[in-house]
């Protein structure tokens, strides 16, 4: 018994030691790489193998007024969706340095078959209004196109039929939109995504909740209502950022 | 629309009440409260869902039946009735379509509405816009025919399984849309393995190139996907294995490229794993320059009444999520107090230019006689893009 509890004693002293001295050690594998990546703004994807190189910078464009990259498709890997192999998805990041300001935005989904003949993916960026770890502030050519699926909001507000939710394109402030009139609103917080048309939800890889593309089945975007009532509603997607919006007018 | 649906629940429920009574059938019924703040938002918003499920083992064992309400909506439901050699089971909203050849031909993850009917040498199942039927053939032994429709689309599989001489031999052919009968849809297996599958190896020939099964969880990335594997020893355990594919004009390439060899290493709760995924990108001798590898080690331990699990891994990619080189540190605590039961798991990525926290911790209390309660901080999902967000989420779990 005394044996037992001074192994006890003995053990739960080296333990944490031990633990600490392999975190010691081995903690040095990326500290002795000591990586580093210049300030700038990349696109990172499988053909750099997701390290940055200068010719992976983006360059402003003040007609766009943001950074912009001509991804050529083919760099792409292409792998299928999780949904089924029908949809082919790549994947690419946009990373920010800034003196000590990192952003590395989440991984942003690109679906093949919705390119079509196109040989350039657009890439869009603006640093200012990224947050790390989110696709807010990057997007891309193919967001635009709707030849393969529409793009659609499903929501508590229409029982999540996307069918019903279609956005359309508003040319002059380059969004999709959907707009519900009369909606009666009778509780505080209602749920929406935004997904590819026709109510099968696929790819899933193009599922957006306003943060990340790929978002789950409990991943949803909200907004609020501050009193019960009738409502004109208004869901707002912008292509080129990734930028999810409602805005409604209380009636 | 809601409405209606709530009130035909209602009613159901009423209904399986009354039947319970009155036949003293054993019915089981189970609620999840969870109510969930997300304190990273800048105004903390609250959720709150329910679940409602129902389970009885009702009018003997012939039928059963099976409900989940999310909130007030129909989440999914099952019933089954069986008779005498004939089963039928009918589904709402729940993922039941799967093939049983090796291959794999039809596997749809997501809930769907359906029916299955099953004999001991049949089975058919409808749902929608896929529907098969399996069919062993009779007189052969271990041999089986499948037939599926999805869409306009016809699919056939013909699979077996046979013990040669101490050997697990399985094979399969698929000819997949037979309208368009084309050796692009055509798809072959052949598995041999030791009895005790000790070591095998496993062959899959694809008609071409591009051939992609439609609605298999089989991804065909070349026309030759071959695959062996070595187990030997106890204490400590191996497990060796090789994987690659290929075309037959860019053989060499091909195998350079994606050919995939590791080695599991274990000893009681302490493991090793070397993984190395091709070759054609090993350009020097730093870890940058070695292109896609991983290198693993973790054991389990206790102290003080805790136990725990220790995890490294250095390698590229990182994570499921940091695709650059990086290391990926995790341990994970538990300990229970009488019927208090705390855990806690934490991980970190470094990667190159990334780095991400998560963090899981649920402190539980069970003891109830038919419920328990618990509250969790953060996303348990580590596999996923799920970085540490402060979201609290209270859980009660009842059941009678």
């Amino acid at each position: 018994m005394k044996n037992l509890s001074k192994f006890k004693t003995t053990l739960s002293i080296t333990v944490p030691f031990l633990v600490l001295f392999i975190i010691g050690t081995v903690s040095s594998c990326m500290k002795v790489l000591n990586l580093q990546i210049p300030d700038g703004v990349y696109v990172v994807g499988d053909w750099n193998e997701w390290v940055p190189a200068e010719n992976d910078k983006m360059t402003f464009s003040t007609s766009e007024d943001a950074y912009v990259f001509e991804l050529p498709v083919a760099s792409i890997t292409f792998n299928p969706s999780r949904s089924g192999n029908d949809f082919s998805i790549g994947y690419y990041k946009v990373i920010y340095k800034q003196g000590g300001v990192t952003k590395v935005s989440s991984a942003i989904p690109v679906w093949k078959e919705n390119l079509g003949s196109d040989t350039k993916l657009t890439i869009y960026a603006t640093p200012t209004i990224m947050k790390n770890g989110l696709a807010v502030g990057v997007g891309d050519s193919e967001k635009m196109k709707t030849a393969q699926k529409s793009w659609s909001i499903g929501s508590e507000i229409n029982d999540w039929n996307l069918v019903q939710g279609v956005m359309t394109w508003d040319a002059t402030n380059k969004v999709f939109v959907y707009e519900k009139t009369n909606f009666t609103g009778q509780k505080k917080e209602y749920k929406y995504k935004l997904s590819r048309t026709d109510n099968d939800w696929k790819p899933w890889e193009m599922n957006f909740d306003g943060k990340k593309y790929d978002a789950g089945p409990e991943q949803d975007a909200s907004f609020s209502l501050r009193e019960a009532g009738t409502y004109d509603l208004k869901f707002t997607y912008n292509p080129k950022f990734s930028i999810l919006t409602v805005t409604y007018t209380k009636k | 629309m809601r409405n209606q649906r709530c009130q035909l629940l209602l009613i159901l429920i009423i209904l399986t009440f009354v039947l319970s009574s009155l036949f003293a059938l054993q019915t089981n019924f189970s609620v999840n409260f969870s109510l969930q703040y997300d304190l990273s938002d800048e105004k903390p918003k609250g959720s709150i869902s329910t679940e409602f499920r129902m389970n009885p083992s009702a009018l003997g064992r012939e039928y059963d039946l099976s409900v989940s309400l999310k909130d007030a909506d129909l989440e999914s439901a099952k019933l089954s009735l069986k008779m005498e050699g004939f089963k039928v089971e009918l589904y709402k909203n729940i993922s039941f379509v799967k093939t049983s050849d090796p291959v794999i031909l039809y596997k749809i993850d997501s809930g769907r509405d359906g029916l299955n009917i099953m004999t001991s040498d049949a089975k058919f199942v409808l749902s929608g816009d896929v529907m098969y039927a399996e069919v062993k053939i009779p007189y052969i032994q271990g041999l089986n025919l499948i037939v599926g429709k999805r869409n306009d689309k016809f699919d056939v599989a013909l699979h077996g399984f046979q013990k040669l001489v101490g050997l697990n031999v399985n094979y399969e052919l698929i000819q997949q849309d037979l309208k368009d009968f084309n050796t692009k849809n055509a798809v072959a297996l052949l598995s041999v393995a030791e009895s005790n599958y000790n070591w095998g190896i496993r062959y899959l020939l694809a008609g071409a190139t591009n051939t992609s099964l439609a609605l298999s969880p089989q991804y065909i990335g070349n026309q030759n996907t071959f695959s062996a594997w070595y187990k030997f020893g106890s204490q400590p355990a191996f497990n060796t294995y090789m994987n690659t594919n290929f075309s037959f004009e860019k053989f060499s390439d091909d195998v350079l490229k994606n050919t995939e060899v590791g080695m599991d290493v274990s000893y009681g709760g302490a493991f090793v794993s070397l993984k190395k995924t091709g070759f054609a990108d090993v350009t020097g001798a730093m870890p940058t320059e070695w292109g896609r590898f991983n290198i693993s080690l973790g054991t389990t331990f206790s102290f003080m009444n805790f136990s725990g699990k220790f995890a490294y891994s250095f390698g590229k990619p990182a994570h499921n999520v940091v695709n650059t080189i990086g290391e990926v540190y995790y341990v994970e605590l538990g300990r229970s107090f009488g019927n208090i039961n705390l855990f806690a798991k934490y991980q970190k990525i470094i990667g190159y230019y990334e780095e991400k926290d998560f963090f899981f911790g649920e402190l539980k209390f069970t003891g109830f006689q038919n419920a328990d309660f618990a509250i969790q901080l953060g996303n348990g999902d580590f596999a996923g893009d799920n970085p540490f967000k402060p979201i609290v989420a209270f859980k009660i779990n009842a059941w009678w």
